[in-house]
């Protein structure tokens, strides 16, 4: 009767561990609805993957040379191994769906909230040098640090390109934190702003843009992001393109495609198959409670840069920006903008301050991207 | 398991000079590239909605002319 017990005699307590951080997952996927999307099959996958004798994940055998040898794939790696370690397909066509989602229009019309999206990545640089100062080798605290850019295929992308052994931390901690934005951007924005300064009122008077302009725009900013930052080219000319299917106003079937078919079909395997990457061995470690710490501080750093920023904006403009807004530069699209139209309207129920922060919030997006192939691009050369 | 076994079990390096010197040096080139990058994309796409503006409004501002004619014309027949 040993084969009925065989996998249970296997069980360790780090298994269990993952089965409850799994259900974690589900439970505030479900219960919570925090990003079900993502969390649901990541916390799915981690129980999956860490039931002994599992065969969704590669089994391996050390042969008599002491070298370990893959006896049978199993499907969660092989989606891994070619969905994401191969050519980081899945976190870059993911891009394409969000691309179309975006509507650059209120950027484009108040173009200086450019500025709080730029600003807003501050914290990644913070949390680096952090990372570093603890102790973690530069790849691995560049990756950490790229929790802060809010934004799940940026932070896969950059692990997976530095080579960093914290992928799988790494992506749940992003996500999970993007999951708890409307949590902790008001707790932060609360400490760093006066209730004054949260009433400020902001008229919203958008500029005309035109189909030209944004035709041109995703074309010009692949182009100037390519030519600077070129490593960021993957994350930003597929970004871009999904945005120029959007715009182009004659390809409303594959924009409309990109937008869910895609964008959802994506979402629901890249949950599933980042779990590769939450085996109980690699997970449960001192080193994962770090990055969650970490992770925490990337996104309050960068809260907090971005309303410092709009501050400073204030010093030298005419029309004052609600500080608010520049909590919104951080990428987490588009939960923070809808966050800080909430705050706005709890200090003051006539201030409605949505498409400034979605302006914000829409070239956070932008420049989170190029960070990440800025990052690439630095610490590989 | 006190706190000596605790770091012992992290694989980690704290205060690597290099690595520092190496994040602070990403630090200001990143913030740096960010921001000029940024600020390129900004003017660029407010010429270029500058520019189709401008071009929208003259066009229009001729179509009324030709029609303020166009009037005229059917007047005088």
């Amino acid at each position: 009767m040993d084969f009925l017990i065989e996998s249970i005699s296997q069980i360790t307590w780090q298994n269990v561990v993952m089965w409850v951080i799994g259900g974690i997952l589900i439970f505030l996927a479900i219960k919570k609805d925090m990003e079900p999307a993502l969390l649901l099959p990541i916390g799915f996958g981690a129980i999956l993957v860490n039931i002994p004798l599992s065969n969704v994940i590669n089994e391996v055998i050390v042969n008599e040379a002491g070298e370990t040898e893959v006896v049978a794939r199993g499907i969660i790696d092989w989606l891994f191994e070619v969905g994401v370690e191969a050519s980081e397909a899945m976190p870059i066509l993911l891009f394409i769906g969000i691309g179309a989602m975006i509507d650059f229009g209120p950027l484009l019309s108040n173009p200086k909230l450019f500025l709080l999206g730029g600003a807003a990545q501050f914290g990644i640089f913070l949390t680096i040098l952090l990372a570093t100062m603890i102790g973690f080798n530069i790849n691995d605290a560049a990756a950490i640090g790229i929790i802060g850019a809010a934004d799940g295929p940026t932070s896969i992308l950059v692990a997976m390109k530095l080579g960093s052994q914290f992928l799988g931390p790494i992506t749940v901690v992003a996500y999970s934190y993007m999951a708890l934005v409307p949590i902790i951007q008001p707790a932060v924005v609360k400490c760093i702003t006066t209730k004054k300064e949260r009433r400020i009122r902001m008229e919203y008077n958008p500029v005309s843009v035109s189909r030209t302009t944004k035709v041109l725009f995703p074309i010009v900013v692949t182009l100037i992001a390519g030519l600077i930052a070129p490593k960021s080219l993957a994350l930003v000319g597929f970004l871009m393109f999904g945005n120029l299917l959007r715009e182009c106003g004659v390809l409303r079937l594959l924009s409309e495609t990109a937008q869910n078919v895609l964008a959802n079909l994506i979402t629901l395997l890249l949950g599933i198959t980042i779990a590769a990457q939450m085996k109980a061995e690699s997970f449960v470690t001192w080193e994962t409670a770090i990055i969650l710490g970490l992770g925490l501080l990337a996104f309050v750093f960068d809260t907090v840069a971005g309303v410092m920023f709009a501050k400073f904006m204030n010093i030298f403009s005419k029309k004052k920006i609600n500080p608010m807004i520049g909590a919104a530069g951080i990428s987490a699209f588009p939960m923070s903008a809808r966050v800080i139209q909430k705050m706005g309207l709890k200090e003051d129920p006539n201030n409605h301050l949505l498409m400034h922060a979605i302006g914000a919030n829409v070239s956070g997006q932008i420049a989170s991207a190029i960070v990440g192939g800025l990052i690439i691009g630095l610490i590989m050369g | 398991m006190d706190m000596y076994s605790i770091i012992a079990a992290i694989q980690l390096d704290p205060m690597n000079k290099e690595n520092v010197l190496k994040s602070l040096e990403i630090m200001w080139k990143g913030v740096l590239a960010i921001f000029i990058t940024i600020a390129i994309i900004l003017f660029v796409s407010w010429a270029i909605n500058t520019i189709c503006n401008k071009a929208r409004a003259a066009v229009e501002k001729k179509k009324a002319q030709e029609g303020d004619n166009d009037k005229t014309d059917g007047k005088t027949e």
